[in-house]
């Protein structure tokens, strides 16, 4: 089952996007930055059940690529972050079925944390089976829903993140979607070497952003800077929200 | 007003590029200012013409020349302006050692004893012109700069990779 949550075509999201700080410092500001607009349900593809018995159906995606529709349990998510804590607080109110739109660009890591509270160990990927993009959008989902602590175990148990571990001295592996990882799980000696490293390698293209000397883009998500605490968002989600 | 990590790292890359380009357009004065021969004054007009030449060729060939640019706008990489730099061919005037000569000449009739490289120095024989851009030490400054550069990385990252560290 995990592969075909893998295969489902979706477009990979774009290292381009410039990076949009904005500050949101509550549970239920992420939670309300995620859920969004009407649902037409004949769009909505065959249910995931990740609890038969789950009380609540997450629509996970974008409209582009189509909404899928996850059974969960509402308990099991709520114990485990404060933002889906808040998201299911404020949908309770409003509807008894507690159908909750999750508009995430990063599906496949939403899964692995859903399956993760959910207890279905089996399904998550096993030894070094994250490839760099796949870390970066798990740390970008741990970060959105203050969930670090539920994936850590599993990040540390199969080797997710090591495998991905700069090399700045033969300047292998330095990728830039690093620095989110390293934000995100607390890797501070690598975000430092790596931090080194990049800031010798940036050039410009012809437009006048940032490339890497090896041709690479900086991605989407990089990691703030002075003022406070704040998640770096993706213009089209800002976008949503307002 | 800093906002993130790639604005940081881009200021610190402006500020060494800005940095080095001083370096590079210093010694290009001075190379047309002051003198540049290290060994003698009757060859200055050549050995110039030679230094300035092959310098100016490699500003032009990386786009640094006739216009004077600015750190922010060189595409350039500190990496690559360095590796650049590094490796240009900064030509001299011809530099003549006499030395093998007079060792020639030391195995032949010719007043074997007394003939040394000294002897063809003390009339022009020996010329090391590789010195005369050496003089501007444009490696050594720009490998300081290197060296040197800042850290876009702020207390308020650490302290938050540490808190994150923790859970």
């Amino acid at each position: 089952m995990w592969s075909s949550f893998l295969s489902r075509a979706r477009p990979t999201p774009e290292r381009t996007t410039p990076a949009v700080q904005c500050t949101v410092d509550t549970p239920e500001d992420v939670a309300a930055s995620v859920e969004d607009r009407h649902v037409d349900m004949s769009e909505l593809q065959p249910t995931i059940v990740l609890d038969d018995s789950g009380d609540a159906t997450l629509l996970v995606g974008t409209d582009s690529a189509g909404l899928q529709p996850v059974q969960v349990s509402s308990t099991a998510m709520t114990l485990a972050s404060p933002v889906w804590k808040a998201m299911f607080e404020r949908h309770r109110k409003e509807n008894g079925a507690i159908e909750v739109p999750l508009r995430d660009d990063e599906v496949d890591a939403l899964y692995i944390a859903l399956r993760i509270a959910h207890l279905r160990f089996h399904e998550i990927p096993r030894k070094d089976g994250l490839t760099i993009d796949a870390l970066l959008e798990l740390a970008v989902v741990c970060a959105r829903y203050d969930i670090v602590k539920l994936v850590r175990p599993f990040l540390d148990l199969y080797g997710w993140a090591q495998c991905h571990y700069p090399d700045t001295d033969s300047g292998e592996r330095c990728d830039p979607g690093w620095f989110y990882v390293a934000w995100t799980f607390g890797y501070k000696d690598s975000f430092q070497r790596l931090t080194r490293f990049t800031v010798k390698k940036i050039g410009l293209d012809d437009d006048g952003n940032a490339i890497m000397d090896d041709g690479q883009k900086l991605p989407k998500y990089m990691p703030p800077g002075l003022l406070g605490m704040r998640i770096s968002i993706p213009i089209e989600t800002i976008l949503q929200i307002c | 007003m800093l906002t993130n990590l790639q604005e940081r790292m881009l200021q610190i890359r402006e500020a060494t590029l800005s940095a080095m380009l001083d370096v590079l357009y210093d010694i290009l004065d001075d190379i047309i200012h002051v003198y540049v021969c290290q060994v003698d004054e009757s060859w200055e007009p050549k050995c110039r013409a030679m230094v300035l030449g092959s310098f100016i060729s490699f500003l032009l060939e990386n786009d640094l020349y006739p216009a004077r640019r600015r750190a922010s706008e060189t595409p350039f990489s500190i990496q690559k302006l360095y590796d650049l730099a590094h490796s240009a061919q900064i030509l001299t005037f011809e530099s003549h050692d006499y030395t093998g000569m007079a060792a020639h000449i030391r195995r032949s009739s010719w007043d074997p004893a007394n003939v040394t490289a000294e002897t063809f120095k003390n009339n022009g024989g020996l010329t090391q012109h590789k010195k005369c851009f050496g003089a501007f030490h444009l490696r050594s400054k720009l490998k300081t700069i290197y060296s040197d550069i800042g850290s876009a990385v702020l207390q308020s990252h650490i302290e938050h990779m540490d808190k994150q560290a923790l859970k």
